[in-house]
């Protein structure tokens, strides 16, 4: 008897195993994510890079919690508490809003003890076999990254503006034989506010030989909101693909400038999932709505139900001799 | 105190494996890769981190496939017990179970399964009540509300109908009960803690103090992304929830209470807040197991007279016969 159960126990523990890896092998996951998810709906109309479009207001926004990076040098940021994010599609392009507050408008970075609001989005790499670090992604899991400065949206600032007793005798030239930044291809100095970087490792952020992620910002009464684009399919390496009906993850930073935030210094959020989907925008007052406020109805109810049991069972017990 | 149940012997068996599977899985794929690929090695590491990740997947995957048998094995024996809170959390544990694989055909039921998970959480804290008493309850009463106020949250990211203000609150209260929780852990064993075990406790609440005070330390991203820890209120009660947990431990590990020891190694590597179906599961079978194996020590009762000294005649004499 004792050897049957012996062997009973041998054989569940290889049926656990080999079950595992099957799952690992066929790359089947029955876990799945519960982190807060982002619906990118088609739009009807092209929502554009303008932030005040009324093609946002159509959806609700998700409300990301960000958090100081602790993770590695130069650590720091945290002013800023949470991200507003809105998603949309249209003719093939994936457009997102983030939106957050922040008092102080930081557009200029021309003098060196001014740094920029700044913000950026992170997804897996195409390529990516798992989610990556949120930390600038690993070897086996690269991301992509958006990065948007509110300096390089706001254009050529006067420098004058900056350094009012400045005297300059004249600098005619305006090719890029003389704007050296720009003729090296510096991105801060190009005309695009939103950069496309990709990184595989801690320490090996780059700038993607292509630059096809577009976007604009805004001030809103309490702060910025800013729309990334960029189409689905994109021929850089390591970038990342989105398709309708289809998930990946997504991640926001952001900067505050009058917090002297850049590099690692920045609020950060976790990955949250961000769902392409393949249908139109619902109704107001759609079945997610009454689904999820039923719910909520319930959860309070049965959290009821649950400490009547628990008084229940103490005078049960209370009872037992 | 624990009748004996089709189930128990798998339980009693499976439970300390999980636990084993869910820190090896902890250990090498949620810390091990993450820390790893800040060593400034290029490729000379690849080979190795590629391999470290595997063998971290599979302990994720033994893991998972041990959580699932036993959330199974514990709504039978919940239901066997047959008292009215242990068939309520083995309904409500199944219905997390059906929630869950939901999930995985209609991602936007994530706010449903997160509610389960809660109302699960809830029940099974009830569950704990007819056999352990109230105390012991607590800190898994707690773990219900932490997931309560996550559910909220995740609720009110999908719902037009609710309020949309309420998100850091209710994140801020996830967390504060989320720690409570882990501080009053040691609760669950019904006895207070020795000496050794505050002294245990102690050790880990300046470490996590340490943690916390480190301007640019890898440990509070790896807590944050491992168990959703933001370290957004005060440090002392990220201290008081290590101390909870250490103390706990100790203890649990010192009387050779395998199971709650398991138990609470389930609930280190769930973490706070609602990341994936898997984690939420390891803190439900945590709490699956608090309701199945806490029982109050009963006092040792006087011996009772036997029916036939009672039926025996007032004159006999006392003591035993070869005293008379």
């Amino acid at each position: 008897m004792t050897r049957f159960f012996r062997s009973r126990k041998l054989l569940a523990a290889c049926a656990v195993l080999l079950t595992a890896g099957v799952l690992q092998f066929t790359g089947v996951n029955p876990a799945a994510s519960q982190a807060v998810l982002l619906v990118a709906y088609e739009s009807p109309r092209d929502p554009g890079l303008d932030p005040a479009s009324p093609a946002w207001d159509a959806i609700r926004a998700v409300e990301i919690p960000l958090t100081a990076q602790r993770g590695s040098y130069a650590a720091g940021g945290g002013s800023v508490a949470t991200v507003r994010l809105k998603a949309l599609h249209y003719g093939g392009r994936l457009y997102v809003r983030a939106e957050w507050t922040d008092r102080t408008e930081n557009a200029s970075a021309l003098r060196v003890e001014d740094f920029t609001d700044a913000a950026a989005l992170e997804f897996p790499s195409r390529t990516a076999a798992v989610v990556p670090s949120v930390c600038m992604g690993q070897p086996d899991a690269g991301v992509n990254i958006w990065y948007w400065r509110a300096d390089v949206d706001a254009g050529s600032v006067d420098l004058a503006a900056a350094y009012p007793n400045m005297h300059v005798d004249g600098y005619p030239f305006e090719d890029d034989t003389f704007l050296t930044a720009r003729g090296a291809g510096n991105p801060v100095a190009a005309d695009n506010p939103v950069q496309t970087l990709t990184s595989r490792l801690f320490g090996y952020l780059t700038t993607s030989p292509v630059q096809d992620a577009a976007g604009k910002g805004m001030r809103t009464d309490t702060g910025w909101a800013v729309v990334f684009a960029r189409p689905f399919r994109s021929p850089g390496p390591d970038h990342a693909d989105f398709a309708p009906g289809a998930r990946t993850d997504l991640a926001v930073a952001v900067w505050d400038g009058a917090n002297q935030e850049r590099d690692g210094m920045k609020s950060v959020s976790q990955f949250i999932t961000l769902q392409v989907a393949a249908a139109g925008l619902p109704g107001e007052g759609g079945i997610d709505g009454r689904f999820v406020a039923i719910a909520a109805i319930l959860l309070v109810g049965l959290s009821g139900i649950g400490i009547g049991l628990a008084l229940y069972g103490a005078a049960e017990r209370s009872r037992q001799p | 105190m624990t009748a004996a149940t089709p189930t128990r012997p798998f339980l009693a068996a499976a439970v300390p494996w999980l636990a084993l599977a869910v820190l090896i899985e902890l250990l090498l794929l949620r810390t091990g890769t993450r820390l790893a690929i800040h060593v400034p090695a290029g490729r000379a590491l690849e080979t190795p981190y590629l391999a470290l990740a595997a063998l971290g997947r599979f302990a994720f995957f033994v893991a998972l496939v041990l959580a699932v048998l036993i959330a199974a094995a514990a709504v039978v024996d919940l239901w066997v017990r047959g008292d009215a809170p242990a068939r309520v959390a083995a309904v409500c544990l199944g219905g997390f179970a059906a929630a869950a694989g939901l999930l995985l055909l209609l991602p936007g039921a994530s706010p449903m399964v997160a509610a389960a998970a809660a109302i699960a959480a809830i029940a099974l804290a009830a569950a704990v009540v007819p056999r352990g008493g109230l105390v012991p309850a607590v800190p898994f009463s707690l773990l219900g509300f932490s997931l309560i106020a996550s559910a909220a949250y995740a609720a009110t990211q999908a719902s037009p109908a609710l309020p949309s203000g309420a998100a850091v609150p209710l994140l801020d209260a996830a967390e504060a009960a989320g720690l409570a929780a882990g501080a009053a852990l040691p609760l669950a064993l019904c006895r207070r803690p020795g000496f050794a075990a505050a002294g245990f406790g102690a050790a880990a609440a300046l470490g996590a103090l340490t943690v916390f005070a480190a301007p640019a330390a890898s440990g509070r991203i790896i807590l944050l992304w491992n168990g959703g820890v933001t370290g957004a209120l005060p440090p002392v009660l990220y201290a008081a929830a290590a101390a909870g947990f250490a103390a706990a431990a100790w203890q649990a590990w010192r009387r050779g209470e395998r199971m709650l020891l398991a138990a609470f190694a389930l609930l280190f590597a769930g973490g706070l807040g609602f990341h994936n179906t898997y984690q939420s599961l390891l803190l439900l079978d945590a709490a699956a197991v608090g309701a199945l194996f806490i029982a109050r020590p009963v006092p040792a009762a006087a011996p009772q007279p036997s029916p036939a000294a009672l039926t025996a005649p007032a004159a006999r004499p006392h003591g035993p016969p070869g005293l008379a």
